[in-house]
């Protein structure tokens, strides 16, 4: 900034002066030495699997309408208060009725790519669940949901960057602990170590020409390997993270178990993420979006817009499942989650707007799945939230520490949500 | 934010203590010919809340859009560089996220009625514009903070972020009776009944307001004093040693190093006490050539990083929704952050994405964005002349043997304009271009 260029320019002594001393310091001889070596050779001469389950967290971002996507079928409510956008009973003589998961609550047809892991008991639902706030924006809810917190404070950073920070590496040597696939870091990661936010793990370098990219790198690290910190190391792990991604074959890489991901962002990213995770490479978490679940209009969740959004979720869901699961590979924790649900009656557009309750879903090798695990608060209108919504009886965070702190080798719950007003309790997510 | 080429010449010939009083008495410096360009180009930017409203009911995005896109031009091309800096700071310090609810049209507004307007004043005045904003009593919810209805967020962000900072000097009790006398400071609701040439404006609501005695830091604030009594904290705060401090710390911060000595804390939070919150007498004592020579460097945020590079290129930029989307990437879109403790000023947090610094600074180099003078990447010349020319243009001779070394092998032998263009780029890049 001008205040202190405009000073060296006048008067420089003190910055010629401390820069030669740094130079001094560090040496031609460090900088000689640091330089062949410094690009890493790490990767698969060290690859390691750890016990520890890789976290995948998934964001629906828009508020998903948790009654279309795990429809509650014996609560007259929903049918009374949906006349156009309810999906069938599972005993309903029509084809796009729902299948059951339990007695209580089923899948619409676009969700039923995930029977198969459902009844695997590799899937569970946790129903009426999600972020204790009131708040109906979108930003506000995202924000508070993504660094963890119930009420307004100053957190801004992510749970799940929280706990990559006070968890140690699985792999020492790693230079890649988390991702996230995007354009820009989720929140949920903010304030992780060795954390990069990337489009396309397939495709990750240096903008620009590709054919002076490898000349670009190499005259970076010359740069930044005398510097000082944090530059240095982030720069160090920035580039490490480019030779790691560029020597891992993705546009290769081939789905075990038949599996086929659907030609989507989600599908892409979620497939490109388990190409990573086979990679053992010291990955421990992921965070990605799936967009698109604000339906206020013309919702269709049994033939429309909606409908062809579950689709997506559940047949990427499903790929990811088979694919893993072939390669033994089952020790993958993910997380999907909402900002929050809609509105339990739908409105004047076949939508339906904000809402309050909604759904986790959870699948993993450990997870306690094969069912529809909630407190169901019931759709009564004594029994909603504000007279008009799905109440919250499991708070998304219970989820979410569950899963960490007996599959992430998270020992410090109060780091991950230092909120006072927030008590962890257990519901059996981990068999 | 960043010198331009004709700037050093100005300052060499000038000095840099006169530049300063130059910066300082910033209304001298003429910058009509950029505000007449701007307001007719981005016409939201002079326009009242209400006008917002009625006129960009459809299309909010766009006030956002011509506030971001007037920010960076301001900080490119206004003579008034000092002034902008500052507005900087206290848009973060009275930081609003634009994109919180009706914030398209409060927020505009509140950026030129409280950070912009008072950038180089009075701190005491300053606050009470921002007190009186619709957009922080909407962002901190204080318009919903009614005598049976109490809401501590303001009160509380006021106390700890605004004025005295976190645990220093004031109880919980002090929140509640601050609450309470800004209890009924609201705004004309377009959703609560506001007629809509006044919405947008402070209303203060005296039915939902609490007309007790109130004690706020040990003095008493009597019965019925109506809208006073929030007046009344304001003073009350204002005049505090621990404000004087707090607001002294964070700008030697960020105009001097992240950890100023405690001595030159305690000159210009007497700056401060001495001149009843002068901004321009702490910034004048801050930046003086004798206090600057104890400086230590800064990582630039990104904002800064774009506006320096592309001055000291001389750059025109032309298409600025390019810039803003490289902002974006690197987390740091003006007026997005969303708790009320604005952007961090700190290199652990912007380091981590550092690439998005590298790939701006690509973007810069291949010229698709910026316009760029053709003397700059001529490659004739042997390397060493070229390197000269970039580390005097950019880095101002403070190049490191790093830097250089690593350049000088990248021109090797290939010295086409493309190639000089990559070392530009590379030169943004650099670790030492990234301090300041």
């Amino acid at each position: 900034m001008s205040q202190h260029d405009e000073h060296d320019c006048g008067c420089n002594e003190y910055r010629q002066v401390s820069r030669r001393n740094f130079m001094r310091a560090s040496g031609s001889m460090a900088i000689a030495a640091a330089m062949p070596g410094w690009l890493p050779r790490v990767a698969f001469a060290d690859s390691h699997q750890s016990d520890r389950d890789v976290i995948v967290s998934v964001f629906l971002r828009g508020g998903v309408d948790s009654l279309s996507l795990c429809v509650p079928f014996n609560e007259k409510p929903y049918y009374n208060l949906r006349p156009t956008i309810a999906i069938p009973p599972p005993d309903a003589n029509s084809s796009d009725k729902a299948t059951a998961l339990d007695d209580n609550f089923g899948f619409p047809t676009d969700m039923t790519s995930l029977m198969n892991a459902y009844d695997s008991g590799d899937l569970l639902v946790v129903h009426a669940c999600g972020l204790e706030n009131p708040t109906r924006s979108h930003f506000e809810a995202m924000h508070f949901m993504e660094v963890g917190e119930g009420n307004p404070g100053s957190l801004f950073t992510g749970w799940l960057g929280r706990h990559l920070q006070s968890t140690a590496p699985t792999l020492a040597s790693g230079v890649m602990r988390a991702v996230g696939i995007g354009y820009g870091m989720q929140r949920t990661l903010v304030g992780g170590p060795e954390t990069l936010a990337i489009s396309d793990l397939a495709d990750f370098g240096l903008d620009g020409d590709s054919r002076s990219e490898k000349d670009r790198m190499q005259a970076l690290a010359l740069m930044y390997a005398p510097y000082a910190d944090p530059l240095k190391t982030a720069a160090g792990n920035t580039l490490q993270t480019i030779d790691l991604l560029q020597r891992i074959d993705f546009a290769g890489y081939r789905p075990k178990g038949k599996a086929k991901y659907p030609d989507t962002d989600f599908g892409y990213a979620m497939k490109t993420t388990a190409a990573l995770v086979k990679a053992d490479v010291g990955l421990e978490a992921v965070a990605i979006d799936l967009d698109g679940w604000d339906t206020h209009e013309e919702q269709g969740p049994a033939n429309g817009y909606m409908s062809s959004l579950m689709r997506d979720l559940s047949r990427t869901l499903a790929a990811f499942h088979k694919d893993l699961w072939a390669s033994n590979r089952s020790n993958v924790a993910t997380m999907c989650m909402t900002e929050f649900g809609r509105n339990v009656f739908e409105n004047g557009s076949r939508g339906t707007d904000h809402g309050h309750g909604s759904l986790m879903l959870a699948m993993g090798g450990s997870v306690a799945g094969g069912r529809v695990l909630t407190q169901w608060p019931g759709l009564q209108r004594n029994q909603l939230y504000d007279g008009q919504d799905l109440q919250i009886t499991i708070d998304y965070r219970d989820v979410i520490n569950e899963v960490l702190s007996k599959r992430a080798g998270n020992t410090t719950p109060a780091e991950l949500f230092p909120d006072k007003r927030f008590a962890p309790k257990e519901w059996g997510v981990i068999a | 934010m960043g010198p331009t080429v004709g700037d050093y010449t100005h300052i060499g010939s000038l000095g840099y203590d006169a530049w300063l009083e130059e910066q300082l008495d910033y209304t001298r410096l003429d910058d009509s010919a950029l505000e007449d360009a701007l307001l007719s180009s981005l016409p939201t930017l002079g326009m009242t809340a209400a006008r917002l409203r009625r006129d960009y009911a459809n299309n909010p995005f766009i006030p956002i859009f011509e506030l971001w896109v007037a920010t960076l031009f301001r900080a490119l091309y206004s003579p008034r560089q000092l002034f902008e800096r500052m507005s900087i700071f206290w848009s973060d310090h009275f930081s609003i996220d634009i994109f919180g609810d009706q914030m398209e049209y409060l927020k505009p507004v509140d950026e030129r009625e409280v950070a912009r307007a008072g950038a180089l004043g009075k701190f005491p005045a300053m606050l009470a514009a921002s007190a009186h904003s619709p957009a922080m009593l909407v962002y901190l919810t204080n318009d919903t903070n009614e005598k049976n209805h109490p809401n501590e967020n303001y009160a509380r962000e006021l106390m700890e972020l605004h004025t005295m900072g976190a645990d220093n000097g004031y109880t919980e009790a002090d929140v509640k009776e601050v609450a309470r006398c800004f209890s009924g400071w609201t705004w004309n609701d377009p959703y609560r009944g506001a007629n809509t040439g006044q919405v947008g404006t402070f209303r203060f609501s005296k039915h939902t307001h609490d007309n007790g005695t109130k004690k706020v830091l040990g003095k008493t604030i009597p019965a019925g004093g109506g809208a006073n009594d929030g007046e009344r904290v304001i003073a009350i705060l204002a005049n505090r040693s621990e404000t004087a401090d707090f607001i002294a710390t964070k700008m030697l911060r960020w105009l001097h190093g992240y950890e100023p000595s405690n001595k030159l804390v305690r000159k210009v939070s007497k700056a401060y006490q001495r001149t009843d919150g002068d901004i321009s007498t702490m910034a004048r004592t801050a930046l003086r050539a004798r206090q600057l020579a104890s400086a230590t460097p800064k990582l630039k945020r990104p904002l800064h990083l774009i506006v320096s590079s592309l001055r000291a290129l001389g750059a025109t930029v032309e298409d600025p929704g390019e810039i803003l989307g490289h902002l974006a990437t690197a987390g740091h879109l003006p007026f997005t952050w969303t708790p009320p403790n604005g952007y961090p000023d700190t290199s652990q947090w912007w380091s981590s994405l550092i690439i998005s610094r590298w790939d701006y600074a690509a973007a810069i180099a291949d010229g698709k964005s910026v316009a760029l003078d053709p003397a700059i990447d001529d490659p004739a010349g042997g390397a060493t002349k070229i390197i000269n020319r970039l580390d005097t243009m950019l880095l101002h001779g403070r190049m490191t043997p790093a830097t250089r070394s690593a350049l000088d092998e990248f021109l090797g032998r290939r010295k086409s304009r493309v190639r000089v263009r990559e070392a530009i780029g590379l030169v943004v890049s650099a670790p030492e271009f990234q301090e300041y």
